[in-house]
């Protein structure tokens, strides 16, 4: 009981914090200077159904003639394509036709149609099973019963002993943590100007990336003060971000939002820019560093592009010893996705232990993993042993699970440490 | 005997890396994939008359991704690729009297039928005929912009009737929303040379070079069969064949295997000598003729436009700073400057680590050996690398450097650039000395013609060395012929796409397949 009224506790405190902290962000060393577009918030889901092709032409074009005539075409080949027995979704939306409006090939259109055709279809297929599911609950639910006319019942839908705690509160909670963070927190700056060198699908992965790095570490005990510098607030990855947190314009967001570059606000000496193609190796944690992540994901592109930046600003490089601690199987790429890089950072930070930070990183990279996978798929014994002996698959996906469940738990965990 | 195995793997790292990519090579995760029932349906159809009704409800009724939409087109198409021309046509009779209206993948579909039937069959009657005309008039009428899916089987179509006019406004209509296909550039190119137009011909052969299409086999065939049509004198013919081997030579073409059928065809009945035959990799002799290939040296223009552009794309590409520094690359220009000209330019890291993991010394020795290799034939050295290599063995590096001139980049930059750049700007004999292939790099120049002309040099410059156990080191000297199809007095060499050996697995070293070539010769 006294450590659930320590949580409430904290959560207030955390609320009123929240209501001056328009007040105190000012104070702050390091002001958040969001200014993104201050429309009303729409509290409804919009309505995202498809549009007449004659309104999306309107929407789209403008009256611009070549791109109308454009468009036109690529309507009839998304038509023929559906008439003709290829992968082609029956609805499209706005945002859809001017990403195909945008894209170069013929190839590219296709297997962005092919991509979209597979989403469509995977959500009729959930929504069917869904239906199916809703029905079967209904006819199965048995009728709560009461004894006596005056009897109360109990249960998580009835009464109960139970506050019950929002997700809002803990949201709230969360915050309190990294909102605390921005004012006493080492400074860790995610660099967020290579959106010109992603494809479209990359953007969007980074934009879900960085969400998970906000969620990761307010989660950790002693969370990072996140800057995003070079920020292009128009744009695609932007909306995407805003798309995955909706309240990022929020004045009391804990999360710094910058579009000057990061030598504007930091000291140039204190800057490491974290680059998986230099050759110096990050030996220590250094807390009063300012490290610098660079937001892409490079799929496509694999130009040492934060090298060049870091060389051209001049400042300090480094890369995680990865080979010293680790044995990595042949053909995995050894540049991290940023939510594997903050939190490699938070548990440095912490423990100062390597061997313990970089639990981060995916599994599947490692020369262990490959060679179970190996045993696995050269022995046909042991692939057969595994689907029938219950015990041992059971003891597999356990020792499995743990293992990815570890990496996660780290990040809140307090008796893990 | 597995956990053997496993430890083998875990005590010796290197072995287990190696295990770990030659088991990959070998291990396809192909997943087993289930029959889809309706695709299952369609093929099983018989060559004759059915009641199609039935059909379209039985397929309807299983499980797929074909329904009442795209069935038409789904049905058409299967049956047109299996040549079930029979069943086919009896289906579009059906959709024709039935249906009140066919749809655009409907009639795409009948397109593609008519266009085919007249390739296989050439028997397309006069309605069929009368229904492409009206569907190219009804298609613009109703959708004044077409799509290139409509526009290519349109195209084809015409193309079956002879319309050549119709079919340059659809290919010009394609444009707008992609580039044509290989097939597209080349039935049409095939049908001026039916209908005797060269001059339409040659104008669309040099568009589809320019969009990277080269020729197909049809194309080839008309191209052939009109110059026998049109002229009769041997003397003549052989002019006129010359200007097709004239394209093929000077876009550096492989021709496909059927052509070379035909040209074999074409070179007997004129009774000349036509062999299929291989080319020696020593020397360019072919295997028929005993004659030698000849070594098409860059011309002082193709070098200086390489010259021109290789600092450009090579080392400064999009952004200085992602494979070098500004200060580095006025270092190394002055060098440059003050140094040049070489004979010889290694590639310092590429030679050094031939020999495997093995330690500093071992390296350098090995690049000791190279380095005095080339000293004995009195050329002057130049040595690149990176400057970790500087902490190496220092005897033996300062031995190295003694003898040539030498130049680091940083550890950060790349130096491959800079050792092509370096045998580049010395001038045209300065040879290279590398196992790299290079092919990254030529991706780089960006322009076709640069790469063919780079590529020609790398044939020309390339020295490559080996580790041997019993002779130390095997050095490879470049080609002594130009890999391309070239005259050599009236004999015509040419390389051809021989499908059987390209499938089977070979080391890539750089040069083409050389053992599917064409030795024609004129008595």
């Amino acid at each position: 009981m006294y450590c659930f009224r320590k949580a409430l506790t904290a959560v207030l405190i955390g609320r009123e914090r929240l209501i001056h902290s328009k007040k105190q962000i000012k104070f702050a060393p390091f002001q958040a200077c969001i200014s993104v577009n201050k429309q009303p918030r729409c509290y409804l889901s919009q309505n995202t159904k498809t549009c007449e092709p004659d309104q999306v032409v309107n929407l789209l074009c403008n009256g611009h003639p070549e791109l109308e005539k454009k468009l036109r075409i690529l309507m009839l080949e998304v038509e023929v394509m559906r008439q003709d027995g290829r992968f082609a979704p029956d609805a499209i939306n706005k945002d859809q036709w001017q990403h195909l409006l945008d894209l170069k090939t013929k190839n590219q259109r296709q297997s962005y149609l092919r991509y979209l055709f597979k989403t469509e279809k995977s959500k009729e297929n959930l929504k069917a099973k869904k239906e199916a599911r809703r029905k079967e609950f209904i006819s199965q639910k048995p009728e709560d019963t009461k004894e006596n006319e005056d009897d109360l019942l109990y249960g998580i839908q009835h009464q109960s002993l139970f506050l019950r705690i929002r997700d809002q509160s803990i949201n709230q909670f969360d915050n309190y943590r990294a909102l605390q963070a921005m004012i006493y927190g080492q400074s860790v700056v995610i660099d967020c100007s290579y959106e010109n060198y992603m494809v479209h699908k990359e953007t969007v992965n980074a934009a879900k990336q960085l969400t998970l790095v906000f969620g990761d570490n307010r989660l950790h005990k002693n969370p990072f003060n996140l800057h995003l510098c070079n920020v292009n607030l128009k744009s695609t990855f932007m909306k995407q971000l805003q798309k995955n947190i909706p309240s990022l314009d929020e004045p009391w967001f804990p999360m710094n939002i910058h579009t000057q570059s990061y030598l504007d606000i930091f000291p140039k000496e204190k800057l490491v820019y974290l680059t998986p193609h230099c050759r110096e190796e990050l030996t220590e944690f250094d807390h009063d560093a300012v490290y610098i992540v660079g937001c892409m994901v490079d799929k496509v592109n694999n130009e040492p592009l934060s090298l060049a930046k870091a060389k051209r600003d001049g400042i300090k490089m480094a890369k995680l010893p990865l080979d010293r601690y680790l044995e990595w199987a042949p053909g995995s790429k050894k540049n991290l996705n940023i939510n594997h890089m903050v939190p490699i950072l938070l548990d440095l930070k912490m423990t100062a232990d390597w061997e313990y930070a970089l639990q981060h990183i995916p599994r599947r990279k490692l020369m262990a993993t490959k060679i179970m996978a190996m045993q696995k798929n050269l022995n046909p014994a042991f692939k057969n042993g595994f689907k029938n002996n219950f015990k041992l698959s059971k003891l597999n996906t356990l020792a499995f699970k743990e293992k990815r469940l570890k990496s996660r738990r780290s990040l809140y965990d307090d008796e893990n440490i | 005997m597995f956990f053997s195995l496993t430890r083998t793997f875990s005590s010796r790292s290197s072995y287990a890396t190696l295990a770990t990519r030659l088991y990959n090579q070998k291990v396809s995760y192909a997943r087993e994939k289930q029959p889809d029932e309706q695709i299952e349906y369609i093929k099983a159809i018989e060559k004759s008359t059915q009641n199609w009704t039935i059909v379209k409800s039985d397929i309807l009724s299983k499980r797929g991704n074909v329904n009442q939409k795209n069935i038409d087109s789904v049905l058409l198409k299967s049956m047109t690729t299996a040549k079930n021309f029979d069943a086919a046509l009896s289906f579009t009779k059906h959709l024709q009297t039935t249906s009140e209206e066919l749809s655009l993948g409907t009639i795409n579909s009948i397109l593609g039928l008519y266009a085919e039937l007249e390739k296989t069959t050439n028997t397309l009657s006069k309605d069929q005929k009368q229904f492409i005309l009206d569907s190219y008039k009804h298609l613009y009428d109703k959708y004044k912009m077409l799509d290139y899916t409509t526009c290519e089987k349109l195209l084809h179509a015409l193309c079956a009737i002879k319309e050549w006019e119709k079919a340059l406004k659809v290919l010009n209509d394609i444009h707008i929303s992609t580039v044509p296909s290989h097939s597209a550039y080349s039935t049409l190119i095939a049908t001026f040379f039916k209908l005797n137009k060269k001059k339409n011909a040659f104008q669309l052969i040099e568009e589809s070079v320019q969009h990277k299409r080269p020729l197909q086999e049809n194309a080839y065939e008309e191209w052939m069969n009109y110059i026998l049509r049109k002229f009769k004198d041997k003397k003549v013919i052989a002019k006129h064949v010359d200007d097709l081997f004239s394209h093929v030579a000077k876009n550096c073409a492989i021709i496909p295997k059927e052509t070379a059928n035909k040209l074999k065809e074409l070179y007997s009945a004129m009774n000349w000598d036509a062999q299929f035959s291989r080319i020696k990799k020593v020397d360019g002799q072919c295997s028929c003729c005993k004659e030698k290939l000849e070594n098409l040296s860059l011309t002082n223009e193709e070098f200086n436009t390489l010259q021109g552009n290789v600092k450009e794309k090579l080392i400064m590409g999009s952004d200085l700073f992602l494979k070098t520094s500004p200060q580095e690359l006025k270092r190394f220009l002055d060098f440059i400057e003050k140094t040049a000209p070489y004979d010889v330019v290694l590639d310092g890291l590429n030679i050094a680590y031939s020999v495997g993991m093995a330690p500093h010394r071992e390296k350098l020795s090995f690049l000791i050996n190279i380095v005095d290799h080339f000293l004995k034939q009195k050329k002057k050295v130049l040595l690149l690398g990176r400057k970790h290599m500087l902490g190496w063995h220092k005897r033996s590096l300062d031995q190295i450097m003694g003898k040539t001139c030498s130049f680091f980049t940083e550890d950060i930059s790349q130096d491959d650039p800079y050792f092509i750049t370096a045998a580049i700007l010395s001038g045209p004999h300065t040879d290279i000395v590398s196992k790299d292939l290079l092919r990254g790099h030529t991706f780089l120049l960006q322009n076709e013609s640069l790469r063919l002309v780079f590529k020609r040099w790398q044939w020309q410059h390339q020295w490559m060395v080996f580790l041997n156990v019993h002779k130390g080191f095997v050095v490879q000297p470049p080609l002594k012929f130009t890999p391309c199809p070239q005259k050599k007095d009236n004999t015509w060499h040419l390389p051809y796409d021989n499908q059987v050996i390209s499938s089977t697995a070979q080391v890539n070293d750089g040069t083409p397949d050389l053992y599917s070539w064409m030795c024609l010769r004129r008595k």
